[in-house]
C-alpha cells in the first residue's frame, strides 16, 4: 500500500481552514485525517484591509497545528490554497513569507476562477452530470465562485463578491437586520447574477460549509440522516428560512437545532444567494455535498503525480467510484475486491445465459463483489453477516433501496449456509427477486473462492457448460491450489440452482 | 486461593487433557496429569461434524477421567472445557449431551475470547518480563491444532485480536490430498492470506519488537528444534523447515522420532511462526510451554489474579471504540459525569462494581454507531458494541453493554423489545438502573461540547439536585435533561433537577 503517497491538502477560506489528508490508492483514496477549524480570517481582512497582528497570531497557531497532524500523519506531498481572504488582504505576502519561514508550507494564493475549476472537479467526482446542464456554486465567505457546464463539459466559470461574510459586513450591521438592509442585500446579489451570461441549468449544485450547514439544518429538522454524504434541499425551505432568520437576533439562531455557532451570523446571507438563484433559473432546490473545494484540491493534486479517478478516465462510472468509497471507508482489501469484480464478471458473461440473468444483473453483482467482505471492519466471524448490516444501513448512490437490500443480501451469501427459511430478511423478499440473489450469489461464491489467497493469482476463467456438468478452468500462471480448492468448496449453491454437476481445475 | 484439590479436563482437538492439582498455602503440586491422544479435530474439521464412533471413544476415555474424580472425590471442584474441536462440530449439543449421560461430567464450551483470555494469562504469568515486552509492541501467536489466535499488545490494550481458523491440524487436513513433494506452498498461500488480513486490519505492525508463541504447537517445536533457551530463532525455522517442507511425512516420523500425526504438522507449524516472524522482521520469538491444562488450572482455580481488570476492560473499551471515530472528548466527558453520578448516589442505587463497569463501556460505547450512519445511531451502536470480541470481557456483560447502548434514546424503549420482555425481573431492574445513570450523564454533554464542565451533586431526603457549572447557557444539555431524566424517575422514583451556575457569572 505505501507506494501510493499520502497526500494533504489545506485549504485557507475566508471562513475556515480546513486540512485534509489522504491515502492515494489505485483508483481512489481514504481520507485519514479531516481537520476543521473556523477561523474567520476574512472577518479581519473584510472590515480592515489587512491582517491585523492579533490574527495573524491565531492563523499561525493554527498552522502550526495543522503542520503537526501533517507530520504524524507523514504525508509527503502538502498543497496548501488560500482564497478570497488571502486575495484581498493587504499584507497577505508577508504572511505567506512567515509561514514559509517557520513551517516549510508553500501557500498559494489562487484565482477565483482556479477556485472554480477546483470545485467543478469534485462535482464531477460526486455527481453524475455526463448528461445534463448544471451550474454549481461554491459559497465562501469572501466570494462565490460559479461554473456552468453542459453535460458534464465545462462552459464558463465566474468569481463574484458574493461571499458570505462579506455580504454580512457590507449589509447587516443591525442585530436582527432592519429591513432596509435586507433589500440592499437583495438588490447586490441580484445585480451581481445579472452579469452572469443566459444559461438554463437542469441541476444547482452547492457547496462551501455555510450551504452545508443549512442544508445539515433541513435534514434534522426532517429526522433525515445528518452526516449522508449528498443532500438534497428544496426551495421552500430556504424561503422558510430566510422569513425565519431576517427576524431574529444572532443569539437566537444560535439556537436552532443544526446550526454551526460560529456560523450563525453568515447563515442569512448565503441562503439569500442560493435562493436567488433557485429563483432565477426557477428550480425547486439544490444539491449539496461536503468538501468541495477540498476534494477538488485533492483530486487535481492527485492528478498531477500521475493518478486518475474512475470518473476521469473514458469509462466513467459515479456508482463504481462511490462503491469503492465505501469500501475503503471500512478499509476493505481492494486489490482483492476488484479481482473478485472481474472474475465474477468473467463468470457472469459465460453462466448468465445458462443462469436466465439479463446483462443489466450485474450491477448488482458487481456492487456485492466489491463489498462482500466489508463486514471484517466489524469482525472476522460471521463477517458476511456484518457485512449485510453495513450495506443495508449504508448510503448506495445509484441504486433504490430495494436494490441496496439485494446488493447486501447477495453479499451475506457470498460465505456460509445457503439461503433458507431461517434467513429472515431472505424471506422477505419476493419469489422471483429471491431467485436472482440466489443465482447471483452462487456466481460471486465461485469468483471469491477463486481469489482465496487474495493474491490476485487467477487472472481469467473459462467456463464450459454440458448437459450434465459444468466445467469451470482457471487461467494462472501462478500455484492456485488454495484457490482451486476454495472454488469448490464453494461451488454447492451454483450446483443446486443448475442442477448440474460443478467442477473447477 | 482455597486450598484443596482441583481438576480440570480438556478436550482439545488431538486429544484429551486432565490436570489434578492441590493447593496448599498458595502453592500448587500437580497430582497427576494424563494426556489421551483422540483425534476429534479429523472429524470437525473434514466433516463439519464428530461421528456417532468417536463421541463413543470420547466418552469412554472420558468416563476414566471420571472415575479420578471419585478417586480424589472432587465431583465439586472439577471444570471441564473443550476448544474448537467440539465449538465448530455442527453436533456439538448432541455430543456434549451424549458424554453428560454416560459420563455424568458437565462439558462447558468456552468461547473464543475467553479461551484467547486464559490463553493470555498463562503467557502473562509465564514469561518474565511480560509487561515491559507488551509496553514495547508485542505479537503473541498461540498456535494449536485448531486455530492460530493472534493478539497484538500496546501498553495495556489489544490493537488486534482475532481467531483464525488455520491451526497445524487444520491446515494439514486441507490439503492432505496435495502432493506432498508441494503441499508447503499451499501453507505458504494459506498463510500469505491471513498475514494480509492483519497487516490490512493492525497499523501498528511496524512497531511490534517482540513475539511471544504457546499452544500446543510449541512442545513439538521443542522436541525437532532443541533450543537451549526459551527462544526459537527464524534460523532455526528456516533451516529445518526447507529440510523437510518436501520430504513425505513417513521419512520424517522415522527421522526425528515423531508420531504420524506430529509429522504431518510439522511444516506447516514451522511455517507460521517463521512467516510471522518475516513479517515483522524480528529473528525470533520467544515461547511459553506451559501447558492449556494447566493454564485452565490456574484461571478456573483463581490464582491468576489479574490487577484492577475493570480499568483495563475499560481502557481496551476505549481503543476499540477508536475504529469507530469515536468523539472521545463526549466519551470521556459523559464517562466523568456517570461516574460522579454513580458515586454520590450509592444509596439510592445499590449498584456492584460489575455494574459500574457494564456503565463505564455504555458511556464510551454509546455512539460508536454514528460510524455507520447518523440515522438509529443507537441501533448501529448496539449492533457494533454485540460484536465486540475482546479477550476478557464475557459475553454476559456485552450483553448487558449492548442493552444500555441501545436504549441510551429516548427513541427506544425496553418495553418494546419482546426480546427483554422475557428477561427476568432482575436483569430488566439492573438494566434500567445503568441506563437512568447512562442518560443523564450524556445529556449533560448533549452538545457533545463540554459547555458543562462539572457537576456537583447533592442528596437529600427528597432532592437529587445536580448543579452544573458552565462556560456559557447550555441550553440543549438543559433540554435534554429534562427529557432523558424521566428514566430516572421511572427507576429510582425521584425526579433529579438540575442548577445551572455559570462560570464568569
Amino acid at each position: 500500500m505505501s507506494e501510493y503517497p499520502i497526500v494533504a491538502v489545506i485549504d485557507i477560506g475566508s471562513n475556515s481552514i480546513r486540512l485534509q489528508i489522504a491515502q492515494s490508492l489505485e483508483k481512489s483514496y481514504r481520507i485519514i485525517q479531516d481537520y476543521r477549524e473556523i477561523f474567520r480570517l476574512g472577518d479581519c481582512v473584510f472590515s480592515k484591509g489587512y491582517i491585523d497582528e492579533q490574527t495573524a497570531e491565531l492563523f499561525y497557531k493554527n498552522i502550526e497545528v495543522i503542520n503537526n497532524l501533517i507530520h504524524n500523519n507523514k504525508a509527503t506531498i502538502v498543497k496548501a490554497v488560500g482564497t478570497a481572504a488571502l486575495r484581498d488582504a493587504s499584507n497577505s505576502k508577508e504572511i505567506i513569507e512567515t509561514v514559509k519561514q517557520h513551517y516549510g508550507i508553500d501557500i498559494e494564493i489562487i484565482s477565483g476562477k482556479q477556485e472554480a475549476y477546483f470545485n467543478y472537479l469534485a462535482v464531477l467526482y460526486n455527481f453524475d452530470i455526463k448528461d445534463i446542464n448544471t451550474l454549481t456554486i461554491d459559497i465562501g465567505g469572501g466570494s462565490s465562485e460559479i461554473v456552468l457546464s453542459e453535460q458534464g463539459e465545462l462552459k464558463d466559470s465566474y468569481s463574484t463578491l458574493l461571499g458570505c461574510s462579506r455580504l454580512k459586513y457590507e449589509f447587516l450591521k443591525k442585530d436582527p437586520p432592519a429591513q432596509s438592509e435586507i433589500y440592499a442585500m437583495k438588490d447586490f446579489i441580484e445585480k451581481t447574477l445579472g452579469n452572469i451570461e443566459d444559461f438554463q441549468p437542469d441541476t444547482i449544485v452547492g457547496t462551501g460549509g455555510t450551504l452545508n450547514n443549512i442544508a445539515a439544518m433541513y435534514y434534522i429538522s426532517q429526522n433525515k440522516k445528518a452526516s449522508s454524504y449528498a443532500k438534497y434541499v428544496p426551495r421552500s425551505y430556504v424561503k422558510n428560512l430566510i422569513n425565519t432568520l431576517r427576524r431574529i437576533k444572532v443569539d437566537d439562531i444560535k439556537k436552532i437545532k443544526g446550526v454551526e455557532e460560529k456560523r450563525a451570523d453568515i447563515i442569512l446571507p448565503a441562503c439569500m444567494v442560493i435562493e436567488s438563484i433557485m429563483s432565477l433559473y426557477s428550480i425547486e432546490g439544490f444539491y449539496t455535498f461536503m468538501g468541495g473545494l477540498r476534494t477538488g484540491l485533492l483530486i487535481d493534486t492527485l492528478n498531477k503525480i500521475g493518478l486518475a479517478f474512475p470518473f476521469q478516465t473514458l469509462d466513467s462510472d459515479l456508482k463504481f467510484s462511490r462503491l469503492i468509497e465505501l469500501g475503503n471507508k471500512f478499509n476493505f482489501e481492494e486489490q482483492h475486491a476488484l479481482c473478485v469484480k472481474n472474475l465474477s464478471k468473467k463468470l457472469f458473461e459465460q453462466l448468465k445465459g445458462t443462469l436466465k440473468l439479463k446483462e443489466k444483473d450485474f450491477a448488482l453483482l458487481e456492487a456485492s463483489a466489491i463489498l462482500h467482505d466489508i463486514g471484517t471492519y466489524i469482525s472476522f466471524s460471521k463477517h458476511n453477516m456484518h457485512s449485510h448490516y453495513l450495506i443495508t444501513n449504508s448510503d448506495l448512490t445509484g441504486f433504490s433501496f430495494k436494490q441496496k437490500n439485494m446488493i447486501a443480501a447477495i453479499s451475506y451469501f457470498h460465505r456460509g449456509g445457503l439461503p433458507n427459511k431461517s434467513h429472515e430478511f431472505y424471506q422477505s423478499f419476493p419469489k422471483k427477486k429471491q431467485e436472482k440473489i440466489k443465482k447471483l450469489a452462487s456466481i460471486l461464491r465461485i469468483a471469491d473462492g477463486l481469489d482465496r489467497s487474495h493474491r490476485s493469482f487467477v487472472k481469467d476463467v473459462k467456463v464450459s457448460i454440458e448437459k450434465d456438468n459444468i466445467k469451470i478452468i482457471a487461467i494462472s500462471s501462478e500455484d492456485t491450489f488454495l484457490e482451486i480448492k476454495a472454488a469448490n468448496a464453494k461451488k454447492n449453491l451454483l450446483e443446486k440452482i443448475t442442477k448440474k454437476s460443478v467442477s473447477i481445475i | 486461593m482455597k486450598n484443596g484439590i482441583f481438576g480440570i479436563i480438556n478436550v482439545g482437538s488431538s486429544a484429551i487433557r486432565m490436570q489434578i492439582s492441590e493447593f496448599k498455602n498458595s502453592k500448587e503440586r500437580i497430582l497427576e496429569s494424563i494426556v489421551t491422544p483422540i483425534a476429534l479435530g479429523l472429524d470437525t474439521f473434514e466433516k463439519g461434524y464428530i461421528s456417532l464412533e468417536k463421541a463413543k471413544e470420547t466418552a469412554q476415555i472420558l468416563s476414566k477421567y471420571a472415575q479420578k474424580l471419585d478417586e480424589y472425590n472432587i465431583w465439586g471442584s472439577y471444570k471441564a472445557i473443550c476448544t474448537s474441536a467440539i465449538r465448530d462440530a455442527q453436533n456439538k449439543y448432541f455430543f456434549i449431551n451424549y458424554i453428560n449421560t454416560k459420563t455424568q461430567l458437565d462439558i462447558e464450551i468456552i468461547e473464543e475470547s475467553q479461551e484467547m483470555y486464559i490463553k493470555y494469562l498463562g503467557v502473562k504469568n509465564d514469561i518474565r518480563n511480560f509487561d515491559k515486552f507488551a509496553q514495547e509492541g508485542l505479537l503473541i501467536a498461540y498456535l494449536s491444532s485448531g486455530s492460530l489466535s493472534i493478539s497484538i499488545k500496546e501498553g495495556e490494550v489489544d490493537t488486534f485480536d482475532s481467531v483464525f481458523k488455520a491451526g497445524s491440524l487444520r491446515q494439514y487436513l486441507l490439503f492432505k490430498d496435495i502432493d506432498k513433494a508441494i503441499r508447503y506452498k499451499a501453507y505458504e498461500e494459506q498463510l500469505g492470506k491471513i498475514l494480509s488480513t492483519i497487516k490490512q486490519n493492525c497499523s501498528t505492525l511496524s512497531s511490534i519488537k517482540h513475539v511471544i508463541g504457546c499452544g500446543s504447537s510449541i512442545n513439538l517445536l521443542i522436541k525437532v528444534i532443541k533450543p537451549k533457551t526459551n527462544k526459537i530463532t527464524i534460523k532455526a525455522l528456516n533451516s529445518l523447515y526447507n529440510t523437510i517442507k518436501s520430504i513425505d511425512p513417513q521419512s520424517i516420523s522415522s527421522q526425528y522420532n515423531l508420531s504420524p500425526n506430529e509429522s504431518n504438522i510439522i511444516v506447516p507449524i514451522l511455517y507460521t511462526f517463521s512467516a510471522l516472524l518475516k513479517m515483522l522482521n524480528l529473528d525470533g520469538f520467544l515461547f511459553s510451554n506451559s501447558s492449556f491444562p494447566q493454564q485452565l488450572v490456574n484461571f478456573y482455580s483463581k490464582k491468576f489474579k489479574e490487577k484492577s481488570v475493570n480499568k483495563k476492560i475499560l481502557n481496551q473499551v476505549i481503543a476499540y471504540s477508536k475504529k469507530y471515530n469515536n468523539d472521545l472528548k463526549h466519551a470521556k466527558k459523559v464517562l466523568y459525569f456517570a461516574d460522579k453520578l454513580y458515586s454520590e448516589l450509592k444509596s439510592i442505587h445499590s449498584m456492584t462494581q460489575k455494574e459500574k463497569m457494564i456503565l463505564d463501556c455504555a458511556c464510551v460505547l454509546h455512539d460508536v454507531g454514528y460510524y455507520i450512519g447518523i440515522n438509529n445511531h443507537h441501533q448501529h451502536s448496539y449492533y457494533i458494541a454485540k460484536s465486540i470480541n475482546i479477550p476478557g470481557i464475557d459475553k454476559e456483560i456485552i450483553d448487558y453493554v449492548a442493552a444500555s447502548v441501545l436504549f441510551h434514546r429516548n427513541k427506544a424503549k425496553i418495553e418494546s423489545e419482546d426480546e427483554l420482555l422475557s428477561a427476568p425481573i432482575e436483569k430488566i431492574l439492573v438494566l434500567k438502573k445503568i441506563i437512568a445513570l447512562l442518560k443523564i450523564a450524556d445529556s449533560l454533554d448533549a452538545s457533545h461540547m463540554q459547555i458543562i464542565e462539572d457537576i456537583d451533586i447533592n442528596v437529600s431526603e427528597n432532592e437529587v439536585k445536580i448543579t452544573a457549572s458552565a462556560l456559557k447557557i447550555p441550553f440543549l444539555e438543559e433540554l435534554t435533561f429534562k427529557n432523558k431524566s424521566v428514566d430516572f424517575l421511572e427507576t429510582f422514583g425521584i425526579t433529579p433537577k438540575l442548577y445551572i451556575k455559570l462560570k464568569y457569572e
